[in-house]
């Protein structure tokens, strides 16, 4: 399976990843969860949440942690573990580099355009 | 479990394999059920369906399937060849089929991985197999094209697609293996322009050779003993991994001088049989002409290579037994030394074949030995790819690879010889490292 930890995350593994960072949760509740924190950019169909799942839980970013009926429903609970906490970590350092830099050339863009304005005008 | 009816849910897990079933179809309809009923919906939505149909599809190409269909595939082509069958059902099986078979491993293999998504793997596997259709129909429309050109009559039908049917081909095949590779890449953080690019430069590159290959018993065999041997290596990682047991030292059998000595006689004789098998009709009074020439300096330099097999028996590590060293080593001496008295009959075919058949014979033997302790896995797979690798030497490849072995005996010694001199020093320098004791032991 899986085994690169280094390897980039992908969306769904990331948004998962997420959502289990806080909180113990079962598979309905990642999927709602992952939606309401991703602004609904993020829409897994449940059998994809589950084929990502056992992706993550095979290359041991996350682990089943117990199952219970409610409502003559199974459900069973997922944590993230610590290789999976630093993966995130580590993609979240990657994004955060990513967003500065932009935000660099952004400021160095509205500079240059706020000074040639000044100069026409 | 709850019991199994005919509710839209649960119809939906027909495409997971039943292993998977029985560990998670609860939780997955559980999931479905709650997602359903907060949409207001009775029955799961189109997507839903798709994504269980593909994710569930997807599931049983496993490392399994990877083993079975290779090793049905290394199967078929051997097995054809060897029964020498050459009717258009036995073309099917070696050109169709068990390509086909070989390409499900590969896509299996992939995916079991990880190196595929579902969807992709999938996607490619119906790409990959319509290409080989393409390239077995280019094929096909050559060898008709070829009969009509020879008896005077305008080509035709079949006959005159040859060239939309090559580039269809090439095409179809590029994106199937560009789709495969742009999805291997997306485990680096190139940019996906990048991906994009190199996958279908690489795809383009790559797809006539693996189209045109394929096709072929012998690489197509080649491809499926791989996979056969990697698939039953992933199969049982874990397995193996929790039940290995401390090994002992890798040790080889006493000094490495010996073999040394054995490998640098290797190489002098391989270059005596080169030069004879070169000069030898200006020269000997046996050599009639250069082609008997050649013959005789093949057995020469055929005779050459056992001191080599002594040697490399000599190096590898025995952890797993003598046995299984020695034991495939010398049944590929006999078949280095049946084609050597071949090669004593050259240029005669009629007199040679029967030796060639029993070297291609031994050789299977020896290969199959060879590797069948060395995989991993239940005794049956192992069995099963290790006579089914053996079968496809003895078949498809076994008559011409010893032959050309002669030629490269010197280098092969000469390689051998350096890696057991590295022996010496390595085995000098634990020695000096571990005390006089060890090294009086060594000694």
């Amino acid at each position: 399976m899986l085994g690169d930890m280094s390897a980039p995350l992908a969306p769904p593994s990331f948004w998962i990843l997420t959502v289990l960072a806080s909180h113990r949760r079962h598979g309905y509740d990642i999927l709602q969860a992952a939606a309401t924190a991703s602004d609904g950019r993020v829409s897994l169909k449940v059998p994809t949440l589950y084929a990502a799942l056992e992706r993550l839980e095979a290359d041991g970013s996350i682990r089943a942690d117990g199952e219970e009926i409610v409502n003559g429903r199974a459900r069973r609970y997922f944590v993230i573990t610590d290789e999976g906490a630093a993966r995130l970590s580590e993609e979240v350092d990657a994004m955060e580099q990513a967003a500065r830099a932009a935000r660099v050339h952004l400021t160095t863009r509205r500079a240059t355009f706020a000074f040639a304005r000044a100069v026409m005008a | 479990m709850s019991p199994r009816g005919a509710d839209a849910f649960e119809r939906v897990l027909i495409w997971y394999p039943k292993w998977w079933r029985e560990a998670n179809a609860d939780v997955l309809l559980g999931s479905m059920r709650d997602h359903a009923e907060h949409e207001g919906r009775s029955r799961p939505s189109r997507g839903e369906t798709f994504s269980a149909f593909v994710n569930g599809v997807a599931l049983h190409l496993d490392a399994r399937v990877a083993l079975w269909s290779s090793v049905v595939a290394l199967v078929l082509s051997s097995g054809v060849w060897m029964l020498g069958l050459r009717d258009t059902y036995a073309g099917l099986a070696t050109t169709g089929i068990a390509p086909v078979l070989t390409l499900v491993g590969v896509v299996a293999l992939l995916r079991s991985r990880g190196w595929a998504t579902p969807l992709r793997s999938l996607v490619a596997l119906v790409v990959l197999v319509g290409a080989l259709i393409l390239a077995a129909l280019a094929q096909l429309s050559w060898a008709r094209g070829f009969a009509l050109a020879d008896a005077g009559v305008a080509l035709s039908g079949l006959a005159a697609m040859w060239a939309p049917l090559v580039v269809g081909g090439w095409a179809v095949g590029g994106a199937g293996l560009a789709l495969i590779l742009d999805g291997a890449l997306t485990h680096t953080r190139m940019p996906q322009w990048g991906r994009a690019v190199l996958a279908v430069v690489a795809g383009a590159v790559t797809a006539p050779v693996l189209g045109a290959g394929l096709i072929s018993p012998v690489m197509s065999s080649s491809v499926a003993a791989v996979v056969a041997v990697v698939a039953l290596r992933v199969a049982e990682r874990p397995l193996a991994a929790r039940a290995r047991t401390p090994e002992s030292s890798p040790s080889a059998d006493s000094s490495p001088r010996p073999a040394q000595w054995l490998a640098w006689s290797s190489v002098a004789g391989g270059l005596v049989g080169l030069a004879y098998a070169l000069t030898g009709s200006t020269w000997s009074v046996g050599a009639t002409d250069s082609t008997v020439a050649m013959g005789h300096g093949i057995t020469l330099s055929l005779a050459a290579s056992i001191p080599l097999f002594a040697a490399t028996g000599l190096c590898v590590p025995k952890r797993r037994g003598r046995i299984v060293v020695w034991g495939p080593l010398c049944v590929a001496v006999l078949a280095v030394a049946a084609v050597a008295v071949a090669y004593v009959f050259a240029p005669e075919w009629e007199r040679m074949e029967s030796w060639m058949t029993l070297s291609a014979s031994l050789g299977g033997v020896a290969l199959g030995w060879w590797v069948t302790p060395r995989l991993r896995g239940p005794l049956a797979a192992r069995a099963a790819v290790g006579l089914a690798v053996g079968v496809a030497y003895m078949a498809l490849v076994g008559i011409t690879v010893i032959p050309s072995l002669a030629l490269a005996v010197s280098v092969m010694g000469f390689i051998v010889a350096i890696r057991a001199r590295r022996g010496v020093r390595v085995s000098s320098s634990h020695a000096s490292n571990e005390g006089p004791a060890s090294a009086a032991l060594t000694a």
